[in-house]
């Protein structure tokens, strides 16, 4: 009898336990001839809405259940759990949350009888308490075991019958047959065998997998490892081939289609389910909402604009009560309204800028009348996907705001969806590369070497790395057995769930009607669903994002309250000449989005002058614009060194604002809907698979359809069709929403103003959130410039952030906080604060060391940090700590003190200092540039100095290394940034040069770097030729005490 | 033991006799089959095992390899 159904299926989502995607089991369950799946991962279903749409797919059942660990007298055992309809599959829902909340990840006994309503339960393959109790002759322990279950489950229990290909396997499944069916027990059987990939060529893979988990090597010998490639998907008749022991017997099969008649479980969309708004009492939805909406209409409209906003209002309120999701739009703004109470700097992002009923509830701050933004990106009525909500939050306080989502929603109906974190190459050599038994300093050196070319590669694409992969294992085979295990992982193959950067799922009903609820290591309460998956069961996401530079924005203006007693809005900020005409020059180093090389050049080419030119410069340099070849063109149209024209006439009214280059993702989909003849919902669908697209081959059905609509709606001949389709395709990677951008300008002219009039203050905020690329010691070197100073950091005066002061002239200048120096966590700087403020400055390090409990290390970095400075000189600092830690415990003031006096010992020399300074924070207070420490060295070497360029022209000079680029989407180029004091300059690298040089590129510090220089404001760039690497680091490593 | 042996099969490609020094032995019973993956890592192929009761009374264990048959044990 063949098998009808595969009852136990563990996908990669048994995180170790299994390496084929649900959707790869599926496939392959069909390709055999199956009608129908369970997917039992181990405690989860994360990959059932996956198995689902694979199922609808491929015209197999999917069913839904998990594999669980029962406890039993400090023993685990597997049982397998399958819903038989929604009402069962809460419950396994509610268990598997239970199973996450439990220490151990197990299920006691009554743990487990309270959840067994629309449940089945198989006992277990392999690892089943039938095998093992009866293979330990503990027949009374399974006996008794069985009857717990068999009352709890009833006829819903069988016991489980497999082959696994091991000894005794086919005398095991009769024994266990007898056992089912002894007098008086009367328990069924199914077949179900394990499985774990869907084809025996994945066998090494999962035993390497399994090896690496396990902590050993495949050398080694282990029970746990599998021992051969019957965990593949077998063939329907597999088991009638067996010799001599028929397997499965007729009732184990008939059994099996009995499960898969009786449990029909339909997870995908039913419906949407909005969560409840809180209105005032004795108002409905509707009357609180128009309350809001046409309250905020008279406040923000004038009469010029008032109708016209008014009708896109009533536009907007049509299509979101035709999705049922009117209620919806309070509940976010209620997230607003709360931030604005507490003074967190919030704002709404992405599409959602596009809607005037975010910008009256006040969950955006972008106008879209005025800015005539596309409502159909974020919603329409024939969207069946749900729209997003994207809230940013000033991120060090992200957190309050998510303990306030928790409270108010409560535990049951708010959760953050998760990602899914899939393989890519380095990791994948340290996983494998772990099972194989390659030790751990060459993995890391192979993954080192996979650097930035490698390391976002798939693991199935391995191959193309071959050369690093040559470098570094040479000729030992173990290379050629990683490449192949490597190749045949599958592509998207996920390793691990972590917190998704903001999606918070809200929902009328508990959430366990759709997923179990674990938390992740920081104590986030997680959907074991992606966003994907979320839209896909109809639940509703709110994204609250973190963005540092909301927190600079709010951490600035406390301090501008706190030095000037000026409190600052930020949502109406005047139109400032002055600040225009810094970034024009070039001036963005510190501002929001705007500060990398490319984006500093692309403002001195283009001299912004309104938040239009800001919106379409930050939505410019994105892969999407980038590799559609939109840069250059746009640049020099809009300075007008070249007409504006449009790959065919149809654009015109599409591309007009961007002269005629696809910039904004509703580019994409206007093409889509006004040429291609696309609904609107086809036209997100469009755009989402040519801006996510691997290869060619995914999109050729997008490809097709849109020539076809071309040609019919517009009439377009199919090479016109076909050249537009291309000209979308090339938009791939990361494009802007329109909204995005105006919403992202507006950030950036906001840091703008703020840099420009308050400059400590703002510099003191961007130093302690450090919202950018820059490192600290550069944006220091800017801050001077700009004429704030710093005051070093101090055991008596600093706290935990940069902080503003005044100086005794009345400037003001930074403090560095004891938390820049990498030793001292926020905690112990919390520490010294409390204590400092409770009982006064400290004396020095005695003093410290006598009051508080804080380690050596922490201690003496404190003291090589400059710390003590002004209280003892940092080598007698040192010399006291290390006779503290030997003669008496910390936080205790003895009664005889036996400290010897300190020796005469030498001062640190300022190029000491200096070193010290980089190595224990990466700053330095003074502004002494590394560079100044070695300028005779690199003059002799024909390095000239930044100040003393020439304007172009070949030239030689040096700088410290502050920022390495390579981006996917620039053709092999790499871009370093290198420093020389408060100068930088832009590096270009060719990917000759870089192939030449790669492993130069990867470790100097401190680089000499001939070629040709172009300044242009404030943004240069040298074409590098050649490259020498000064050592760097020997200039900063000075003698020790 | 790990010596090559010719066996003969019937038509599932399961052991039905061993050719021994004079004439075939038949299987009298297969007793127990089993798959091992064997070292894949250094390209070993994977190994089906039959343990087998001859009709001579001998259990015997073979195994077969890329259709490559050995006897593996032998039981008194």
């Amino acid at each position: 009898m063949r098998l009808p159904a595969l009852l136990n299926c563990y996908s990669y989502f048994s995180f170790g336990q299994g390496v084929s995607s649900p959707t790869r089991l599926v496939e392959r369950a069909a390709e055999l001839g199956y009608g129908a799946l369970a997917l039992t991962d181990v405690n989860g279903v994360y990959g059932a809405v996956e198995a689902q749409k694979a199922g609808k797919k491929y015209g197999v059942k999917v069913l839904v259940g998990a594999t669980v660990t029962l406890t039993v007298e400090d023993e685990g055992y597997p049982l397998v759990l399958i819903a038989q309809n929604r009402s069962g599959y809460e419950v396994l829902c509610n268990l598997l949350t239970a199973v996450h909340g439990s220490e151990d990840k197990v299920v006691s006994v009554p743990m487990l009888l309270a959840h067994t309503q629309g449940l089945v339960c198989l006992t277990g393959g392999r690892q089943g308490f039938p095998t093992r109790l009866l293979t330990q002759r503990k027949i009374i322990q399974a006996e008794t075991l069985l009857e717990t279950l068999k009352g709890a489950f009833s006829e819903r229990l069988y016991l489980q019958l497999y082959f696994g290909g091991y000894p005794e396997d086919l005398v095991r499944a009769r024994k266990l047959r007898d056992f089912a069916h002894c007098p008086n027990r009367g328990v069924p059987v199914v077949a179900a065998p394990e499985v774990r990939y869907a084809t025996p060529d994945l066998y090494p893979l999962y035993d390497t997998l399994v090896c690496s988990r396990l902590g050993i090597t495949v050398r080694d010998s282990h029970q746990d490892r599998p021992q051969n490639m019957c965990s593949a998907v077998p063939d329907p008749h597999a088991w009638e081939t067996l010799p001599q022991h028929p397997l499965p017997f007729p009732e184990g099969v008939q059994n099996a289609e009995a499960i898969v008649q009786n449990c029909n479980l339909e997870l995908l969309a039913e419906r949407l389910t909005p969560p409840a708004a809180r209105i005032p009492e004795g108002t409905t939805v509707k009357q609180h909402l128009d309350e809001r909406l046409y309250g905020a209409l008279a406040d923000k409209y004038g009469a010029d604009t008032f109708m016209v906003a008014k009708a896109r209002l009533e536009t907007e309120l049509v299509t979101m009560k035709a999705l049922g999701l009117s209620e919806f739009f309070l509940v976010a703004a209620e997230v607003t309204d709360f931030c604005k109470r507490r003074g967190i700097v919030a704002s709404g992002r992405g599409s959602a800028a596009a809607s005037v009923v975010c910008y009256l509830l006040g969950i955006t701050g972008t106008d879209p009348v005025r800015h005539n933004l596309l409502f159909e990106r974020f919603l329409h009525t024939g969207r069946t996907s749900l729209p997003d909500v994207d809230i940013d939050i000033g991120s060090s306080r992200r957190d309050e705001v998510l303990a306030w989502v928790e409270e108010r929603f409560g535990a049951s109906t708010e959760a953050m969806v998760c990602n899914k974190i899939t393989y890519r190459l380095p990791l994948a050599v340290q996983d494998l590369g772990r099972g194989l038994g390659i030790p751990p300093i060459l993995r890391n050196t192979l993954s080192k070497k996979l650097g930035r070319d490698y390391r976002n590669l798939r693991p199935h694409r391995a191959r193309e790395a071959t050369g690093v992969f040559d470098d570094a294992l040479k000729g030992a085979p173990v290379k050629e057995v990683l490449l192949r295990l490597l190749e045949s992982m599958e592509k998207g193959f996920v390793r691990h769930i972590s917190p998704h950067s903001g999606g918070v799922v809200l929902s009328r009903h508990p959430l366990s009607h759709y997923s179990p609820l674990e938390r992740s290591t920081g104590g986030i309460r997680l959907l074991q669903f992606d966003k994907d998956d979320a839209e896909s069961l109809g639940l509703i996401k709110l994204d609250l994002l973190g963005l540092r530079m909301l927190g600079v924005f709010e951490r600035c203006r406390e301090e501008v309250l706190r030095t000037e007693g000026t409190w600052l809005t930020l949502t109406d900020l005047p139109d400032d000449p002055d600040v225009w005409k810094g970034i024009q020059h070039g001036d963005t180093m510190g501002l929001f989005q705007v500060e990398s090389p490319a984006q500093t050049r692309i403002t001195v080419d283009m001299r912004p002058q309104s938040f239009l030119d800001l919106a379409h410069q930050v939505a410019l340099i994105r892969p999407g614009p980038i590799q559609s070849g939109t840069v250059h063109p746009y640049v020099r149209r809009r300075k007008g060194l070249e007409p504006v024209t449009y790959l065919h006439p149809c654009l015109e009214p599409i591309l007009e604002k961007s002269y005629g280059v696809l910039l904004f993702q509703e580019d994409v989909m206007r093409v889509a809907v006004q040429i291609g003849g696309f609904s609107w919902n086809d036209a997100e669908r469009f755009r989402k698979a040519v801006g996510s697209y691997e290869e060619e081959a995914e999109i050729d059905a997008e490809k097709c359809r849109f020539i076809a609509g071309a040609q019919q709606k517009t009439g377009l001949s199919e090479e016109a069709a076909t050249r537009i389709f291309d000209l979308c395709a090339s938009f791939r990677g990361y494009g802007f929403a329109e909204s995005h951008a105006w919403a992202f300008g507006q950030h950036a002219y906001t840091s703008a103003w703020l840099r420009h009039h308050y400059p400590a203050e703002y510099f003191a905020a961007v130093l302690t959130e450090d919202p950018g690329m820059w490192p600290r010691s550069t944006l220091m070197q800017e801050a001077r410039c700009r004429g704030v100073g710093f005051s070093r950091v101090h055991i008596n005066l600093s706290g935990l952030h940069y902080q503003v002061g005044r100086n005794e002239d009345g400037s003001k200048s930074v403090r560095v906080p004891l938390t820049s120096i990498l030793a001292v966590s926020e905690k112990v700087a919390r520490q010294v604060v409390l204590e400092r403020l409770a009982r006064g400055p400290y004396g020095g390090v005695k003093d410290l060391y006598e009051r508080l409990t804080i380690d050596r290390d922490t201690l003496e970095a404190l003291a090589r940090a400059g710390a003590f400075d002004g209280l003892q000189e940092r080598r007698d600092a040192l010399y006291q700590i290390g006779a503290l830690v030997h003669t008496q415990p910390p936080a205790v003031q003895p009664m005889l003190s036996a400290l010897p006096e300190t020796p005469p010992l030498p001062e640190l020399s300022v190029r000491e200092q200096v070193a010290w300074d980089y190595r224990l924070k990466g700053l330095n207070e003074w502004g002494v540039h590394p560079v100044d420490l070695i300028r005779q060295q690199l003059l002799a070497l024909g390095a000239t100095p930044m100040v003393r360029l020439p304007h172009h022209g070949s030239v030689t000079t040096a700088g410290v290394v502050v920022a390495r680029q390579r981006p996917p989407t620039a053709k092999g180029f790499a871009f370093y940034v290198i420093e020389d004091g408060p100068l930088r300059m832009q590096v270009v690298i060719s990917p000759n040069l870089w192939a030449r040089e790669r492993d130069l590129l990867r470790e100097a510090r401190i680089m000499i770097v001939s070629g040709r220089l172009e300044k242009r404001g404030k943004a240069w760039t040298i074409r590098a030729d050649q490259l020498v690497d000064v050592h760097g680091d020997a200039a900063l490593n000075e003698t020790e005490v | 033991m790990h010596q090559p042996v010719n066996v003969l099969t019937d038509a599932k490609g399961h052991p039905s006799g061993l050719d021994g020094p004079q004439k075939p032995v038949n299987v009298r019973r297969i007793l127990d089959f089993w798959c091992y993956g064997g070292r894949w890592w250094l390209n070993e192929p994977p190994r089906d095992y039959y343990l087998l009761e001859l009709d001579s009374g001998h259990v015997v264990e073979v195994y077969n390899a890329a259709d490559n048959w050995t006897l593996s044990r032998i039981a008194d």
